[in-house]
C-alpha cells in the first residue's frame, strides 16, 4: 500500500557527452522571497532553506553560500515547511501543498537532499506543519488539510491520529516532556490531545474566535507555557493551552504572525515573525519590541548561541544576525528565489535581468560584470511585464504603458499612438511593439509608425531577425521581409503544442519550432515541417535560439538540458547540464555582444551562464 | 710349420668355442688355482749343419701351476722335466753320429690368454712366456766325454751343464671334467739360446772333431696332456637374477574416481621362472600381474592410499638345473609397498556477480561466475542462461547484452542470469545474478499549458461579508503563487447561499456576493497591513449569486465559519459551503482557458482601504 516515488535527478541526464568548456554557472540574481529555514542542530553552520518558487538550498557555512539541492520540480505547489532532523542531519523533510494534490505530500531525503522520496500515505493532503518530539525526535507529526499524522520511526510510516478532531492543521507542537500531548493549530483555533491522538479538544479559551493559528510553540523548559501566533495576535498560556492570554505590547492588530519561537539558550526570549516585521520579547511574551520591518516567514535560532538568528523573509530573502537579532544582513549568495522574466545582454559584460516585482524587489537588476555582482535598479513601477534594450535605452512595459530609461537614468513614459495597449516589445533595427491592433515601430521611441496586424488580431510575439520580421498573432504566425509591408503566412507544426519558434539569421526560409513532441524544422518557410532527431532526446523541446553571429550554431532545450548544434540543427550534442537539470530553461540567450557566451534563463533558478568555443 | 698350423687352428676355433663352452647357469665354476700334471713328448728341430747336432725326441713331464687372476687371463708357472733328450752329433764329413745322454729341465713363467671365461667348460687358450732351459749331460755322458776322443767327439770334453734363457709359446685347450678335475692339452714351441755343453768352437768344421762353428738357437715342440686339478674356493654360477623393483605409480596424488596404474617391474633372467603377483590396495585384494590399474572409489576418503604387491617366482616351467639351484638357493617372495595420496573431492559451488548491476538498454554488463572447487574438481565448464537479452563470450566471464527487451521508457526489468558450472567429476552448482535493465527515463512532460487552478473557498458566516483569517490564508496562497509566476491573474467569484437572498440589505448597499468579492479583492490590492499590494490589473472578479457551477472546496476553511459550542465546534451548518468566494489562478491575457461556467469576469474595482 505504500507507493513510493523515488525522485533522483542526478541520474536523469541523457547523453551527457559534451564538455566544450566550463560547465554552467549560476549567476543569479540572488535573493527573492524565502519560505523556511532550518538549522542542523549538530552542525549549526549547516542550514537548509526554501524559496517561495519551490527550491531548497543547502549551506555548509552559516549561509555564506547556498547550493541548490535537486528537489523535485513542484510547479505551482508551495513548500510549506522544511526541517533537518534533529538527530540525523542527513535526513531532510519538506512539506508541500498544492491545490490539486498533484505535488502535495511529505518529501523526505535521507542523503542530505540528493534524492527525495514522496510519502504515499500522506501525499494527497497538503502538508502545512511538521514537529518533532524533543526528547525523542524519531517521533514526529505533520499537519495536513485532513488532520494530524504521527510517525514513530523517523517518518518511515504514518498513522492518522486526528479522527474526529482537528482538520486543516497548519501548525503543530509537541509537549516538551510528554509525547502523548500534542498541540495542533488549525485555520480556526488550536486543538490539543493528551492521549496521543485518541481524543482531541479545542483549546480556545481566551483566544479570539477567528484565529488562524500560524504557529504553536511549547516552552522547552516549562511545558506548561505554550505560545500560539495567529492573525489575531500572539497568545501565551501558562496552563498547557487551557487558558490563553493575548500578548500585550504589540500595537495594532493588522498583522499576521507567521511564527513565534524561543531562544533555546534563554527561553524567556521570544521572537515573533509577522507581516509587520520581527518582534522580540525578553520576558516570555509580556512585553514586545519591534526589531525591523522584514516580512518574516520563518525564524531559526542557533541551537547553542542565541546571538545567531536566521530569518526567511519574503522581502529580503535569507537573513542572519549575530547580534541577538538587533541587526540582520542578507545571506543570499546562491539563493535564487526571484521569478525570472527576461534577460537582456546589453554589452560585452553588461546584463539586465528582469524578474517579477516582489515585495522586496523592484524586479530589475543590472550587472556590469556578466552576473558576478548585481545591482537592483530602483523603478517607480508597481509591476514589470516586459523589457527590451534598444540603442542604449532600456524600455520597460508595465501593463498598459512603456517607459524608457536613458543614460541619465531617468524614466520617461512613452506616448503610444492612440494610447493603445502594448502587448509585447522587440528590439531590432527598430523598436517594435505588438498591440491588439497591430504593430508599432520606432527608431527612438518618440516617433512611431503603425502597421496593421496581418490578420487583424492581437500580436503577442515579435521577432526581428536582420531584415526579416515575424509576428505571432492570436490567430497565426507571419513573416515579412519588407518591414511589414507584405506578409507571408507561416504554418507552424500541426503536431503537438508549439512553444517557441526561431528564424534562421541567414536564411529566411529556414525555421525551427519547438513543440511538445520535439524540435521541428522547416526548409520552406513553414510550408512543411519535419521533426529533427540527430541526437536530440525524445519528448518536448522548449527553447530554440540561434547564435546571431554564427548562423549555423543553434541551441535548444528540454526541461533543464541544453543541446547544441553547429550544422544548422542537423546534429545535436548535449552540453554538460548537471547544474541546470532540475529546472525549466525558459529561454537561451546568445547575443551579438557576447557570441561565445550562452545564458540560460530558468523558471526558478535565475540565470546560468557558460562559454561555448566557436 | 707345425707350430704355425696349430696357432691358426686355435685362432679359427676361438670365436665358436665360447658358445659351445658356456657354463650352464647353476653349475660350479673353477677354483682360482689350477695344478696341471702333464706328460708328453718333446720334438727338437735339427741343428743342421754346424755341427750336426740333434736332440732326441723324448718324453717330458711336469707340473704347471696356474693362477686365474682374471676371467680370461691366468698366470702360469711350469716346471718341465724332459726324459731322454739325448744329444746326437753328426761327425763332420761323415754320416757317423755320436750320442750321449742329455737331460733337459725347463722352467717357464707364462701368462695364459683364454678364449672363454673362467667358468667355461672348454677353455682354449694361447700363451707365451719366458723361461730357462737347463741342458744337463748325464753322468755317463760326462764320463765318456772325458775319454781321449771324447767318445767320438774327437777330443776329450768336460761336458758342462748348459743354461740358456728360453722363450716358449703355444696353445691348448682346457676341458672341465668335474668341479675340481679337468683335462688339458698343450702344444708348445720353445726357442732357447744355443748351448755348447763344453764342446769346442771352431771357425770351420774340423774333420773328426765335433766342434761348433755356429751357435744357432734351439727350437723344439712339446705336445703334452695332463690332468688339471682346481684348487681354491669354488664359486657356483648363478642361474640368473630374479629381483623385484619398486612399485611405480602413474601418479603420486589422485582423486576419487581417478584411475591409477601401478607397475612393479621384476628383473628375471632365470630360465623357466616367471613372476607371480599378489596386489592389495587399501587391504583389498586385486587381480593383476606386473601392472595394476585401479580406480579409486568415488567415496574414497582423503588421505594416503596404501598399495602393496607381493612378487613370487613361479618355477613350474623351470629346467632341472634351475630347480636344483633353487633348491639350494630358494627365491623368497618379495613385498613392495607404495602410497598414493587421495585428495579430497568437494562438490563445486558457484556465486555469480554482475558489473554493473544496473545498465541501460544500450549498455552491457560483465557477468562473472566465481566457482569454488577442490583439487579434484578438474576443469570446470560454465553454462549461462538468461531469461532476457543475450550472453556472449566464453568461460567464467561473459558479457550480457539486453537486446530484444524492448523496455518502455522509464521502466526497468530485472533479468536473471543463471550460471551452471560442472566439474570434471560431474559435480554441478548453479547461481543466479540479477541484472536490472533500466530503460531510458521518459522524457519530461512538457510544461503544462496554462490552466486555471482553484484554491480553497473563502467561506462566510450567514449574511456576512468579512473575509475571515482562513480566507485570508487562502488569498495569501493565491497571491504568492501569482507573484511567483507572471502568467496568472487571480480570479474571485462571489456566491451567496439561497437563503441569503432574503436578507434585507440597507438601501444602496451592494449585494452580499459582490461585497464578499470586493472584500476579498481588497485584501489582495489594498496595500495596507495586513492586505497585499497586488497589481489590481491582475485581480479579476465575477458575481455568481446562488449559482454554484464550480466545485466546492471547503477543506481548509469549512470549520472556520462554524460557531463554537462549549469546547466543541458545531458542525451542523451544512449551508456554509455555499456562502463562498471562489479563488482561482487563471491564465493571463487569454494565454489559457478560463474555468468554465464563470461569466461576467471583470477587473477588480478600486478599493478603499484594507477591510477588517
Amino acid at each position: 500500500m505504500r507507493l513510493l516515488l523515488f525522485l533522483t535527478f542526478a541520474g536523469l541526464s541523457i547523453g551527457e557527452n559534451v564538455s566544450q568548456s566550463e560547465p554552467w554557472a549560476s549567476i543569479g540574481p540572488f535573493g527573492g522571497p524565502a519560505g523556511y529555514i532550518s538549522v542542523d542542530h549538530r552542525n549549526p553552520e549547516r542550514l537548509i532553506a526554501s524559496s517561495k518558487n519551490g527550491n531548497i538550498f543547502l549551506s555548509q557555512n552559516g549561509g555564506k553560500q547556498w547550493t541548490l539541492l535537486p528537489f523535485p520540480r513542484i510547479s505551482a505547489a508551495a513548500i510549506e515547511t522544511i526541517k533537518i532532523h534533529p538527530n540525523n542531519p542527513h535526513v531532510f523533510f519538506a512539506g508541500v501543498a498544492d491545490e490539486n494534490g498533484e505535488y502535495s505530500g511529505l518529501y523526505t531525503s535521507r542523503d542530505s537532499g540528493q534524492t527525495w522520496e514522496r510519502s504515499s500515505e500522506i501525499m494527497k493532503d497538503g502538508i502545512f506543519a511538521l514537529a518533532f518530539f524533543g526528547p525523542d525526535p524519531s517521533v514526529m507529526a505533520v499537519g495536513t488539510r485532513a488532520g494530524v499524522f504521527l510517525s514513530s520511526d523517523e517518518g518511515m510510516n504514518w498513522e492518522m491520529i486526528s479522527q474526529g478532531g482537528p482538520t486543516a492543521v497548519v501548525s503543530l507542537a509537541f509537549d516538551s516532556e510528554d509525547v502523548k500531548t500534542l498541540y495542533a493549530g488549525t485555520t480556526k483555533l488550536p486543538w490539543k490531545t493528551v492521549d496521543g491522538g485518541k481524543t482531541w479538544a479545542s483549546i480556545h479559551e481566551g483566544m479570539l474566535d477567528d484565529s488562524d493559528v500560524f504557529s504553536i510553540h511549547v516552552d522547552s523548559k516549562n511545558p506548561n507555557r505554550v505560545y500560539a501566533s495567529a492573525c489575531s495576535g500572539i497568545y501565551a498560556s501558562e496552563t498547557k493551552g487551557d487558558l490563553w492570554r493575548k500578548a500585550q505590547g504589540i500595537p495594532g492588530t493588522d498583522r499576521r504572525t507567521h511564527v513565534v519561537t524561543e531562544d533555546p539558550t534563554f527561553s524567556q526570549l521570544i521572537l515573533a515573525g509577522t507581516t509587520a516585521g520581527l518582534w522580540k520579547s525578553a520576558d516570555a511574551g509580556h512585553n514586545w519590541r519591534k526589531l525591523n520591518d522584514y516580512l518574516v516567514r520563518s525564524v531559526e535560532f542557533h541551537p547553542a548561541d542565541g546571538r545567531v538568528v536566521y530569518l526567511a523573509t519574503q522581502t529580503h530573502g535569507l537573513m542572519k544576525s549575530t547580534t541577538a537579532a538587533t541587526e540582520f544582513y542578507e545571506i543570499n549568495r546562491g539563493f535564487t528565489g526571484l521569478p525570472m522574466v527576461k534577460l537582456l545582454v546589453t554589452g560585452e559584460t553588461d546584463l539586465i535581468a528582469v524578474t517579477l516585482k516582489t515585495n522586496g524587489s523592484t524586479g530589475l537588476f543590472q550587472s556590469t560584470d556578466n552576473g558576478t555582482n548585481w545591482e537592483e535598479l530602483k523603478t517607480p513601477f508597481s509591476s514589470i511585464s516586459d523589457a527590451t534594450y534598444h540603442k542604449d535605452h532600456l524600455y520597460i512595459r508595465t501593463g498598459k504603458t512603456i517607459h524608457r530609461q536613458g543614460k541619465d537614468k531617468n524614466w520617461v513614459r512613452l506616448t503610444l499612438p492612440g494610447n493603445i495597449e502594448p502587448l509585447v516589445m522587440e528590439s531590432g533595427d527598430e523598436l517594435w511593439v505588438g498591440t491588439r491592433q497591430g504593430l508599432l515601430y520606432s527608431m527612438d521611441g518618440k516617433r512611431w509608425n503603425t502597421l496593421p496586424s496581418p490578420d487583424k488580431s492581437s500580436i503577442y510575439d515579435v521577432q526581428s531577425v536582420n531584415s526579416n520580421l515575424t509576428v505571432r498573432t492570436a490567430k497565426s504566425t507571419w513573416i515579412s521581409s519588407d518591414k511589414g509591408k507584405t506578409w507571408n503566412l507561416i504554418t507552424l507544426p500541426s503536431e503537438g503544442r508549439t512553444f517557441q519558434f526561431a528564424l534562421h539569421p541567414g536564411n529566411s526560409r529556414l525555421l525551427f519550432s519547438t513543440t511538445s513532441i520535439g524540435l521541428m524544422k522547416s526548409d520552406d518557410q513553414g510550408k512543411t515541417w519535419k521533426r529533427v532527431l540527430g541526437g536530440l532526446p525524445d519528448g518536448f523541446m522548449y527553447s530554440i535560439t540561434p547564435n546571431p553571429l554564427r548562423p549555423q550554431e543553434w541551441f535548444t532545450t528540454q526541461q533543464g538540458k541544453v543541446f547544441h548544434s553547429t550544422d544548422d540543427g542537423n546534429t545535436w550534442k548535449s552540453l554538460d547540464n548537471a547544474a541546470t537539470n532540475s529546472t525549466l530553461i525558459k529561454k537561451i540567450y546568445v547575443s551579438e555582444n557576447q557570441p561565445n557566451t550562452v545564458f540560460a534563463l530558468t523558471e526558478t533558478q535565475g540565470v546560468y551562464v557558460r562559454k561555448i568555443l566557436p | 710349420m707345425k707350430l704355425r698350423n696349430i696357432g691358426i687352428a686355435c685362432f679359427l676355433l676361438a670365436p665358436v668355442l665360447p658358445l659351445a663352452a658356456q657354463t650352464a647357469p647353476g653349475e660350479t665354476t673353477y677354483g682360482k688355482w689350477e695344478i696341471n700334471a702333464f706328460g708328453g713328448g718333446s720334438f727338437f728341430k735339427r741343428q743342421d749343419p754346424r755341427p750336426y747336432f740333434d736332440l732326441h725326441r723324448g718324453g717330458v713331464g711336469g707340473i704347471r701351476v696356474t693362477q686365474n687372476i682374471w676371467n680370461y687371463v691366468s698366470l702360469e708357472q711350469a716346471v718341465t722335466i724332459h726324459g731322454t733328450n739325448n744329444a746326437v752329433f753328426t761327425k763332420p764329413n761323415s754320416f757317423d753320429t755320436i750320442s750321449f745322454g742329455l737331460r733337459q729341465r725347463q722352467v717357464s713363467f707364462n701368462p695364459v690368454f683364454h678364449f672363454t671365461p673362467r667358468d667355461a667348460k672348454i677353455r682354449p687358450f694361447v700363451t707365451v712366456g719366458p723361461g730357462f732351459n737347463w741342458y744337463v749331460p748325464t753322468s755317463a755322458a760326462r764320463n765318456a766325454a772325458l775319454q781321449p776322443d771324447g767318445a767320438g767327439i774327437g777330443y776329450p770334453v768336460n761336458l758342462r751343464t748348459g743354461f740358456a734363457p728360453m722363450f716358449n709359446y703355444g696353445a691348448g685347450i682346457k676341458a672341465k671334467l668335474a668341479s675340481r678335475v679337468g683335462l688339458r692339452v698343450d702344444a708348445r714351441g720353445y726357442w732357447s739360446k744355443h748351448t755348447t755343453l763344453g764342446l769346442e768352437e771352431t771357425a770351420t768344421a774340423v774333420t773328426d772333431r765335433i766342434t761348433f762353428t755356429e751357435r744357432n738357437p734351439l727350437q723344439s715342440l712339446q705336445l703334452t696332456g695332463g690332468l688339471t686339478f682346481y684348487l681354491g674356493k669354488l664359486t657356483e654360477e648363478p642361474i640368473g637374477d630374479f629381483r623385484a623393483g619398486s612399485i611405480e605409480s602413474s601418479v603420486q596424488t589422485a582423486c576419487p574416481g581417478d584411475t591409477v596404474t601401478f607397475n612393479l617391474p621384476v628383473t628375471n633372467t632365470i630360465s623357466g621362472v616367471s613372476s607371480r603377483y599378489k596386489w592389495t590396495v587399501a587391504g583389498q585384494d586385486q587381480t593383476a600381474q606386473e601392472s595394476l590399474t585401479f580406480k579409486i572409489p568415488d567415496n574414497a576418503p582423503a588421505g594416503p592410499l596404501s598399495v602393496r604387491a607381493i612378487v613370487e617366482a613361479d618355477t613350474a616351467q623351470a629346467p632341472k638345473n634351475v630347480l636344483k639351484f633353487l633348491k639350494k638357493n630358494p627365491l623368497t617372495a618379495t613385498a613392495r609397498e607404495a602410497t598414493v595420496t587421495v585428495k579430497e573431492y568437494k562438490a563445486p559451488s558457484v556465486t555469480a556477480s554482475a558489473s554493473p548491476t544496473q545498465i541501460g538498454p544500450n549498455d552491457t554488463a560483465t557477468l562473472t561466475a566465481n566457482p569454488t572447487t577442490s583439487d579434484c574438481s578438474g576443469n570446470v565448464t560454465y553454462t549461462w542462461e538468461v531469461d532476457g537479452g543475450t550472453i556472449t563470450g566464453d568461460g567464467a566471464t561473459r558479457t550480457f547484452t539486453p537486446s530484444g527487451l524492448n523496455l518502455a521508457c522509464g521502466t526497468t526489468r530485472t533479468v536473471n542470469a543463471k550460471v551452471t558450472i560442472r566439474d570434471a567429476k560431474g559435480g554441478t552448482s548453479t547461481a543466479t545474478v540479477p541484472v536490472t535493465v533500466a530503460a531510458a527515463p521518459c522524457p519530461p512532460p512538457p510544461p503544462p499549458a496554462l490552466r486555471a487552478t482553484q484554491f480553497d473557498d473563502i467561506l462566510f458566516t450567514n449574511g456576512g461579508t468579512r473575509v475571515n483569517n482562513c480566507g485570508k490564508r487562502t488569498l495569501d496562497r493565491a497571491y504568492e503563487q501569482a507573484m511567483a509566476s507572471g502568467d496568472y491573474d487571480v480570479l474571485l467569484v462571489g456566491h451567496i447561499e439561497a437563503s441569503e437572498s432574503k436578507i434585507r440589505q440597507r438601501r444602496g448597499a451592494k449585494a452580499i456576493d459582490q461585497q464578499r468579492v470586493e472584500n476579498a479583492a481588497a485584501y489582495l490590492i489594498a496595500g495596507e497591513q495586513p492586505c497585499k499590494r497586488f497589481d489590481r490589473s491582475r485581480v479579476k472578479v465575477a458575481i455568481a449569486g446562488e449559482t454554484q457551477n464550480s466545485p466546492l472546496r471547503t477543506a481548509l476553511c469549512e470549520s472556520s465559519v462554524l460557531e463554537r459550542s462549549g469546547s466543541k465546534i458545531r458542525t451542523n451548518d451544512d449551508k456554509a459551503k455555499f456562502r463562498r468566494v471562489e479563488v482561482w489562478l487563471v491564465p493571463r491575457d487569454g494565454k489559457g482557458e478560463l474555468p468554465s461556467g464563470i461569466t461576467g469576469i471583470e477587473q477588480a474595482p478600486e478599493v478603499r482601504g484594507c477591510p477588517k
